[in-house]
């Protein structure tokens, strides 16, 4: 049993809370902020140092024993994309720090952001169905308040099909839940995986299934279910936009990963199934339309959705190889599509546009931004020894594996044109001369500005370059997650620490 | 009791999005808010029988008791589509406040 | 009760008794909810609706004078004694969120059970109050006799570059 799990979760809703009523803007409440977050990610890490030892950490909320008490768990996936997010949240925050002089900074963005990582490290840790949909409620609305904390007038009604759609989700996850319970009884992630063994041909789980996968894709962005992504995320500010890409995404497909491969029995295929076939046009369909794209804002979101598509194919095979390939490639993805948002806003600064066709000359003024565009557009595409090659290889071997053919064609061709796309931005933003654009480099503003994105970028070029740890870490959090005895143990035989506590204190007295 | 409440149920789903369907901004308010209410019941419909579940209660031989969990996950439910309720309505007055029509074809078309 | 520019008189005179009664029912169900439907949430409603009747016959600057806190200042304060309750077993040793039950003997009212699940329920009060307040008098404020307390109340929430919306007048508004 341990505490500091809960820490990434209480920690930011705390000190968010605090930022409502310190209202002003100033320098040292964004030093505060900054601080909690070196300090978390410091915790993060010590926390996933654990996971390695001990597999699967434990907290049972209020004392109680399974399957009464809501569990937090913490596992090595969990503690991953824990210091992932706020790894993401803090590069994004420095960025916005730059971005903005204190004058014009709304005073409710740093509270917000606060609000979102707390969501989203609740939903990394927890152990509960009902839990989850708080985590993601949270998580929700406090979206739906950053998307039009600072919004344009001219873009208020996209944040309309953002939010329909996530309600939507919202009402479809209350139902899921309701069957869950109607069939098992309880709604903790252990539980569930030890009474759901029998149950991989019983009509009601196939739809309950097939409704997960309909919410959590909502949020991931598979196949028909992305046109709100392209619309209300370029109106997003950059660093807020780099937030939202990187991870909220990544929080739908680590929840499918936890549920189908920890919670359901893995004989249960149409899921799967359906994943595999929604995987092909996701991939497709999204770098097609970004190829269309006018703005580099657009090719950055439809080449994401088109990137979640491979993580569709590592879930659907369900080997352990193919579920290590696709956290790798959560890993290696969510670093590289945020530190590209950033870069991109870092181009808006210096070219006042965020068109195609208006772009140009870069490379010449501003070359160290053109590198790390470069470096990471590389490392997006998957060319060698970046780390988009090692998670595309290790996909594409289990997609061989697995005889796959139509998928190792969409991936391969996906791969090259992601390659295309990123040659347009290249071409049209860096290393062409346009002589109808000038640069605005006055200022260190955009400086410290690329230098956030720079501490991204430095991340994955250590896990492009030092790939084999890495490679062991998914490799270890995969085996983890099918390694469902251990968890079944560990959370269902916890002690009752509640009924210690009650018993030592005698009638009539208390502490 | 439990037909009806499934026939409930699906009245309202079926009204919701009927309603979110629609040309004026306010229905689709409307719509959210049963969508919402229609999930509930559903929620209460499906898990409401105490037989099987292994709820903390201590009970006297022969009494009965209501399964408590599904209430209180939709007093929860309840609560947070009351606050996301909230957004959408502000949400909603500020695109009719910026476009001047709560039209959907003439603030969606451009 | 301050009275100044009222709208309705028969309101303005009936909101005392009116408020009270339902602030009480509110206590009640607050109270009761440990044990039977009730508790923080319905009871923190039921008070947000006796304080937004009152705000129907008042102007926004007596609503000020009465409820004498910021309405987010009083949501943050249940948010904080929340988290509070919340943490407090972990800096004993115990895990997060265990609550201690104190049974006592009372002489004259008899057994009591109560315990921590009570201050957490008083949190959870003041936030849906705060947050339920707030939201009807950003509404209920926007007439033009309230706009300037409300743009004062929003100045410490907003940008600096932010300008209000303006309503569209009748010749511009199209509804269907």
């Amino acid at each position: 049993m341990t505490n500091w799990i809960v820490l990434p979760t209480i920690l930011p809703l705390l000190l968010g809370s605090i930022l409502l009523v310190w209202r002003t803007p100033s320098v040292q409440r964004r030093w505060a902020s900054a601080l909690t977050f070196i300090g978390l990610i410091a915790v993060s890490k010590c926390l996933l140092w654990k996971t390695l030892s001990e597999k699967i950490l434990i907290l049972p909320m209020g004392g109680w024993k399974a399957p009464f008490g809501i569990f937090l768990s913490l596992d090595t996936l969990g503690a991953i994309m824990v210091t992932l997010a706020l790894g993401v949240s803090l590069a994004a925050l420095v960025y916005g720090f730059a971005q903005q002089s204190i004058e014009d900074e709304h005073p409710m963005r740093i509270p917000l952001i606060f609000f979102l990582v707390a969501g989203i490290n609740l939903s990394f840790t927890t152990g509960d169905f009902f839990n989850l949909f708080v985590a993601f409620e949270i998580m929700l609305i406090s979206s739906y308040s950053i998307l039009t904390l600072e919004i344009k007038e001219k873009d208020v009604r996209h944040a309309l099909p953002y939010l329909a759609i996530n309600l939507i989700g919202s009402a479809l996850f209350l139902c899921a839940g309701g069957i869950f319970y109607a069939l098992f009884g309880s709604l903790n992630f252990a539980d569930i995986a030890q009474l759901s063994a029998g149950y991989a041909n019983d009509p009601r789980l196939i739809v309950a299934s097939l409704m997960l996968v309909l919410i959590f894709g909502l949020k991931a962005g598979f196949f028909p279910l992305y046109y709100w992504m392209p619309n209300s995320y370029p109106s997003l500010p950059t660093p807020l936009a780099a937030i939202f890409a990187g991870l909220l995404t990544k929080v739908g497909i680590y929840v499918i990963i936890r549920i189908f491969v920890t919670v359901l029995p893995h004989t249960l295929l149409a899921p799967h199934q359906f994943i595999l076939i929604l995987a092909v046009p996701t991939m497709i369909i999204g770098i097609l339309s970004a190829l269309t794209q006018r703005t580099i804002r657009g090719v950055l979101c439809f080449n994401l959705v088109s990137h979640i598509g491979f993580m569709m194919v590592g879930i659907g095979i369900l080997t352990e190889q193919s579920i290590a390939a696709s956290i790798f490639y959560m890993m290696h993805h969510v670093l590289v599509i945020a530190s590209l948002f950033l870069i991109t806003g870092v181009v808006y600064r210096i070219s006042g546009t965020d068109e195609l066709e208006s772009g140009g000359n870069i490379w010449k003024k501003a070359p160290w931004v053109g590198v790390l565009f470069l470096v990471q557009a590389l490392a997006l595409t998957g060319i060698p020894p970046l780390s988009g090659f090692w998670g595309k290889a290790m996909i594409l071997q289990s997609a061989i594996e697995g005889s796959h053919w139509i998928l190792v064609g969409s991936i391969v061709i996906a791969s090259v044109l992601t390659l295309l796309s990123m040659i347009r931005i290249w071409f049209a933003f860096f290393w062409r001369d346009n002589p109808s654009t000038t640069l605005n480099l006055e200022g260190t503003g955009w400086k410290w500005m690329s230098l956030s994105a720079f501490a991204l970028v430095l991340c994955t070029l250590v896990i492009g370059f030092a790939a084999n740890p890495y490679i062991r870490l998914a490799q270890q959090a995969s085996s983890s997650l099918f390694d469902r005895d251990l968890t079944i143990n560990k959370v269902l035989s916890s002690p009752d620490i509640k009924s210690q506590s009650v018993h030592s204190e005698s009638n009539g007295g208390h502490h | 009791m439990t037909t009806i409440t499934i026939l409930i149920v699906g009245v309202l789903f079926s009204t919701s999005v009927y309603l979110i369907l629609q040309r004026n901004i306010i229905p689709i308010l409307f719509g959210f808010s049963l969508l919402n209410h229609a999930a509930n019941i559903f929620l209460l419909a499906v898990s409401g029988d105490p037989t099987g579940k292994k709820a903390p209660i201590v009970t006297l031989l022969g009494e009965s008791y209501v399964d408590p969990l599904p209430q209180a996950l939709l007093l929860t439910a309840i609560v947070i589509g009351f606050g996301v309720t909230a957004y959408l309505i502000v949400l909603l007055y500020r695109i009719y406040l910026s476009h001047s029509s709560t039209n959907i074809e003439d603030i969606y078309n451009d | 009760m301050i009275d100044t520019r009222v709208k309705s008189p028969i309101l303005a005179f009936f909101i005392r008794y009116i408020f009270f009664f339902i602030t009480i029912f509110a206590v009640y169900i607050f109270l009761k909810g440990h044990n039977a439907p009730g508790g923080g949430f319905i009871a923190g409603i039921i008070f947000a609706i006796s304080l937004v009747i009152l705000n129907m016959a008042l102007s926004a600057d007596e609503m000020k004078q009465i409820l004498h806190y910021d309405p987010l200042q009083i949501a943050t304060t249940g948010l904080f004694i929340a988290y509070g309750t919340a943490i407090a077993p972990v800096f004993f040793g115990y895990p997060f969120m265990l609550h201690k039950m104190i049974h006592l003997h009372v002489p004259l009212l008899g057994n009591l059970h109560v315990g921590t699940p009570v201050l957490l329920d008083f949190g959870v009060f003041l936030v849906v109050v705060g947050v339920t307040t707030k939201m009807t008098f950003t509404f209920s404020h926007s007439s033009d006799s309230d706009i300037n307390t409300l743009a004062q109340d929003e100045s410490g929430l907003s940008n600096t570059n932010e300008e209000p919306v303006v309503a569209p007048t009748n010749e511009q508004a199209t509804t269907e």
